[in-house]
């Protein structure tokens, strides 16, 4: 019972916490992507696809990536380069994501009337710590994508904190025109991070299809993009406390699945709103954005 | 030889550049004079590699340079200092430090950085702040000190410097220029941007003068004066405009504040300000900027709420009119028409509109009415007020101030950026409004600016201010306050 | 008046171009799916009378989304606001039997415009007093809406047989009437047009209008000037918030009588598009949303005629509010300006700048 819950928890964790890692490097670099859900979507359809038409595993998380990275980049030239609003520009590629996944599903699947199934993604045993009891097989019996996140967030932690990149790329966030100045290249740090935020949400989308569901079904994302926004926000822009939110949000959601096939009359709904309720109670908590980067969010174009 | 050929450009329709040729050599300083708005600012972000012009390029010995690059500006060596510090706030300064040039391992080393930098600050004869203080918690001088050390750390050939004594106090300014010769002595190009004659005379080797985006002499201290100078940066000797002090009836109390105290994040900005002051009086708040102006001002006109003590303003807030610093940002509402600029103003707002529908037509009269009268140059009250040059969106500001028919005018850096005659305007309309029994705070750093038309005069420094007497009325004693120097 | 609708109309344009080239690497016709598309939408009496019961949610939360706008509040959540106008029209309609017909029509748009305002007010609020950035707390709030009408419609407002997860319907004193039967045409979308009008009105006319723009245009210069920032921003926000929630009620009271998961489409989030291709203009907006009500009405029919998904109308918002956020940028500005005419009248004399 313990082992099935930790389970779901961390598989309703990695998709949100790899997003939210991407996010995290987006938002230090001084841009919000509310876009995040539409790159998952995308990295989620093209990865099943893919991997269906295919039947590489690999493939298909390539074509997840590369789906994502598309769609950020036309982000990042619209908000970088042209300096359109985030919000607005973020906005549109959500419901552009969702078009799109749908018109294509319909026409590559939607006619057969049947489930698309791929394999899901085989699982890695780590050695003798996957027999450890209770948590042996919920943490250390994964497919390597969980390893990926465990790996990912200290190594997030020390890319931003510690290297000369972090450090060009918090300056970027802080004040753009001052790094520029500089010559640290402000146009140049937020591609780079909107880029590694496309990897990272297309392999949280692929997560989804090729590991989690094995089949795609519209707007399958139902809002993980989002929660992955409040994961770094109630995360204090830190990977530490991301990773904490990732896994406290995931045990909501695995609750919220016990709790309904239970069938029990408790409402299940709060354990799903729990993400947006806390996030707004710690933004509106002291400090509120204080941790954020300063440049968050404005629009900054070069003379 | 740092060199620069036919350099052109424009900011849309504007010409703030066209073909400027400069150069400057190793071993010496060299002064880019001219008034606000000539273009040295201009000229600097394009030798500095931050801007590209539209025409021309830039040189350093021979080899021409990426234009609009500010990273081959630095590899080549050229470093340059802003008016305004541009470091990272919010970060430590030996984050900052570590930004710059000393670094170029992968993983960056606070502590080398902040090693080098006190070697650095040693040899020029000044001390870095104490380890790992943030940068907005520094003061005005050490954060102008650590961007000059952040630009030596590129060990530039070339060191340019905008308005670099502008934030510093006048005691601090003899050190800073025995700097500047320091650095010529070690053989580097030193290019200082400044509108202050007697400083270029100073410490210059050659002075080019520019005006209207164009080079209009080039000159050096010796064959020079500074009454040369000043008809060179202006164009013609304008007869100042009689700025006489009548002797006012001084009135009924127009402002009071009483031990008025200000936190901002912890940190006191405001200390325990009382003053007064009264119909008829022009009263100048002289200080360097960032010592608590800018809050004051906003204490004022009721953005901020006082942590502490009390202000009073005869009549209420309405019988007060704030005309703030920065006019493009916190003035003007640029993409408005000029009568929605008009209304802005509460008290106009109030009186243009009944039952809460707005009288567009009494607006855009009365609007009509304040152009012609203050001689406003625009197409009329639909104009944006974008489309207006930077001395009539200020005379618009003052003419906005004075309908307003308040009793207190308060003003912050009014003239900045105005040129000779539009500044001369400007004060004849304070110093009329004053006569006519009115009450100006006027908040300046300009200290020749409120040595000129100001009946009394306050100093303010680190968040204190101070009444001055007649008897230190002089520039040396009053530069000592502002520097919080003496007591 | 050439000039305000000619970006919208090349963004629409340029749109149609991009999916006409996604359709035939589909496989699919443009010229089928347009066809259809239109057909669907204004092929007959009946489908002209359903594209504008379509564009109804559309105008309220248009309004909802352009009015925040114009004051600079970038409101993401007009689909949370209409959503939660709606459990509130829904909780209230089934008490009202026996009313009369106007009162209860009252009470229900009554109670949606409350319901809305208050999720309105509450990102206001965070804004105005706590510093929170609107776009994410009204995200937020977006999710909470979905899960409360879940909650709801799952427990207390469940219907009598507990089989679905469905409200009890409203009385039907409270029922907005259809015209022209079978028609679906009703009178919210008078509402909503005297709303817009209402809107375009307090926005040009009125001072609390200008207090709102000069807070869009620049929040630090009208809090200078004696603009209460902080009340005029939850003031703002619940109003818009109640314009959703109305817009929420109307649903219930007109069309589907009850609330049930999913409730919105995501009009909210359509809204937004709307709201630019109206360049926020409230009268503006009644046009946009009639555009965006007949793409949405059209795409079942497209769907049966040439078995592309409706979706396709999402894959058309996001296209056009992408290029229009691109032909308002500086950068094509100055394209146009030099593709326009390059001898320009002289600039304003004495105009110089030291950037």
């Amino acid at each position: 019972m313990l082992e099935t819950f930790l389970v779901s928890t961390i598989a309703m964790a990695t998709p949100i916490l790899l997003a939210a890692l991407g996010e995290y490097l987006v938002e230090e670099s001084g841009v919000i992507n509310i876009g995040i859900e539409g790159a998952m979507l995308c990295g989620a359809f093209f990865a099943l696809a893919a991997s269906y038409f295919s039947g590489s595993m690999i493939l298909g998380l390539l074509a997840g990536i590369a789906a994502a990275c598309a769609l950020n980049a036309l982000f990042a030239y619209l908000v970088v380069n042209l300096a359109v609003s985030q919000v607005v520009a973020g906005t549109a590629l959500d419901i552009l994501a969702l078009g799109i996944t749908g018109v294509f599903y319909r026409r590559f699947f939607g006619l057969t009337g049947m489930a698309v199934l791929v394999h899901p993604m085989p699982r890695l045993a780590l050695g003798p710590l996957a027999r450890i009891p209770i948590i042996g097989h919920p943490l250390f019996n994964r497919d390597p994508l969980v390893y990926l996140a465990f790996i990912l967030t200290p190594a997030l932690w020390y890319l931003v904190t510690r290297t000369r990149w972090g450090l060009w790329l918090r300056a970027a966030g802080e004040r753009p025109e001052a790094a520029d100045a500089l010559g640290l290249d402000t146009y140049r740090r937020r591609w780079e991070a909107i880029l590694a935020s496309g990897v990272l949400s297309g392999l949280a989308g692929a997560y989804l299809t090729l590991v989690y569901a094995g089949t795609f079904v519209e707007d399958i994302t139902s809002g993980r993009g989002f929660v992955a926004l409040s994961v770094v926000i109630v995360g204090r822009w830190n990977p530490w406390g991301m990773a904490a939110a990732a896994v406290l949000f995931g045990a909501a959601m695995a609750l919220q699945f016990g709790l309904q096939a239970l069938g029990t009359a408790a409402p299940y709904q709060l354990f799903l709103a729990l993400p947006y309720v806390l996030t707004l109670v710690v933004l509106a908590g002291v400090g509120g954005q204080a941790d954020a980067p300063s440049g968050l969010g404005e629009p900054y174009r070069r003379q | 030889m740092l060199q620069a050929t036919a350099i052109t450009k424009r900011f849309g329709r504007t010409v703030a550049l066209a073909g400027v040729d400069f150069d400057a050599r190793p071993g010496e300083i060299h002064a880019l004079l001219g008034e606000n708005g000539a273009g040295k600012t201009t000229l600097m972000s394009i030798l500095a590699g931050r801007l590209r012009p539209d025409g021309g390029e830039v040189r350093l010995d021979d080899t021409p340079l990426r234009a609009g690059s500010a990273h081959a500006a630095l590899a080549a060596g050229i470093a340059a200092v802003n008016q305004s510090p541009m470091l990272f706030e919010r970060m430590t300064w030996e984050e900052n430090l570590a930004l710059g040039g000393f670094n170029s391992a992968a993983r960056f080393d606070l502590e080398v950085a902040a090693a080098r930098g006190h070697e650095l600050a040693g040899k020029l004869g000044f001390a870095l702040p104490p380890a790992g203080a943030v940068v907005e918690e520094i003061s005005m001088a050490e954060r102008v000190r650590l961007e000059v050390i952040r630009a030596l750390s590129f060990n530039p050939r070339v060191l340019i410097l905008d308005e670099p004594t502008s934030v510093l106090a006048p005691s601090e300014l003899a050190p800073f220029l025995d700097l500047l010769r320091r650095l010529r002595a070690e053989g580097r190009i030193v290019v200082m941007i400044t509108h202050k004659l007697a400083e270029a005379i100073a410490v210059a080797d050659r002075i080019t003068i520019l005006r209207q985006g164009g080079v209009v002499a080039r000159t050096t201290p010796k064959e020079t004066t500074e009454t040369e100078l000043a008809r060179w940066m202006i164009g013609e000797i304008v007869a100042m405009p009689e700025t006489v002090k009548k002797k006012i009836a001084i009135g009924s109390l127009a402002l009071e504040a009483n031990a008025l105290s200000l936190d901002v994040g912890g940190r006191r900005i405001l200390d325990g300000m009382s003053f007064r002051l009264s119909a008829g009086e022009i009263v100048g708040v002289a200080g360097v900027d960032g010592n608590g102006q800018t809050e004051l001002v906003e204490l004022l006109a009721g953005i901020r709420s006082p942590t502490g003590g009390s202000l009073t303003v005869s009549g209420g807030a309405d019988a007060m009119a704030v005309i703030p610093q920065n006019r493009d940002l916190d003035g003007l509402i640029l993409d408005l028409s000029l009568w929605e600029n008009l209304i802005l103003a509460r008290p106009l707002r109030e009186r243009m509109s009944a039952n809460g529908w707005l009288d567009r037509l009494a607006a855009k009269s009365l609007c009509m009415e304040l152009l012609q009268r203050f001689r406003i140059r625009a197409a009329g009250p639909d104009a944006q007020a974008a489309a207006l040059s930077g001395g009539n969106r200020q005379r618009l500001e003052v003419a906005r101030a004075i309908a307003q028919k308040p009793r207190l005018i308060v003003a912050h850096n009014v003239c900045r950026g105005l040129d000779f005659v539009a500044t001369a305007e400007v004060h004849r309309i304070l110093l009329d409004f004053a006569a006519a029994g009115g009450a100006v705070l006027l908040v300046s750093s300009d200290l020749d600016e409120v040595l000129a038309i100001c009946t009394r005069l306050m100093v303010i420094n680190r968040g204190r201010i101070r009444e001055t007497q007649e008897s230190d009325r002089d520039p040396t004693r009053i530069g000592l306050l502002m520097a919080g120097t003496v007591e | 008046m050439v000039r305000t609708i000619a970006r919208p109309a090349a963004a629409i344009a340029l749109a149609i171009a991009l999916v006409s080239l996604v359709l035939l690497a589909l496989g699919a016709s443009p010229a089928g799916v347009f066809a259809a598309l239109v057909e669907g939408a204004f092929g007959n009496w009946y489908a002209c009378t359903d594209t504008l019961v379509k564009a109804t949610p559309l105008v309220f939360a248009g309004l909802a989304v352009s009015v925040a706008f114009s004051g600079g509040l970038w409101n993401i959540g007009a689909d949370g606001q209409l959503t939660a106008g709606a459990i509130a029209a829904g909780a209230v309609g089934p008490r009202l039997n026996g009313m009369p017909h106007l009162l209860a029509i009252a009470i229900v748009l009554g109670a949606g415009a409350a319901g809305g305002a208050l999720w309105g007010a509450i990102a206001g609020w965070l804004r105005a007093r706590r510093d929170v950035n609107e776009v994410i707390s009204t995200i937020m709030l977006n999710f909470i809406a979905v899960q409360t009408l879940s909650w709801t419609v799952h427990g207390p407002l469940m219907e009598a047989s507990g089989a679905y997860p469905a409200s009890v319907p409203i009385a039907d004193s409270a029922k907005l009437a259809f015209y022209f039967i079978p028609s679906r045409l009703n009178s919210g979308m008078l509402l909503a047009i005297a709303l817009a009008i209402a809107c375009y009105l307090m926005l040009s006319r009125t001072t609390a209008g200008f207090e709102l723009r000069a807070m869009g245009h620049n929040r630090r210069a009208a809090a200078f000037f004696g603009i209460p920032i902080a009340a005029l921003t939850v003031r703002t926000m619940t109003l818009c918030g109640a314009l959703a929630g109305i817009g929420g009620a109307v649903q219930i009271a007109a069309i589907t009588h009850r609330l049930y998961e999913k409730f919105s489409p995501g009009w909210g989030y359509e809204a937004i598009a709307v709201a630019l291709v109206a360049r926020l203009n409230p009268l503006g907006v009644i046009v946009a949303a009639l555009l965006f009500g007949a793409l949405d009405n059209g795409s079942q029919a497209m769907q049966r005629a040439q078995g592309v998904s409706p979706v396709l109308v999402q894959v058309i918002q996001g296209m056009v509010i992408l290029i229009l956020l691109t032909l308002d940028t500086p950068l094509f500005n100055e394209l146009r300006g030099r593709l326009q005419n390059n001898a320009v009248a002289s600039p304003v004399e004495g105009e110089r700048r030291d950037a």
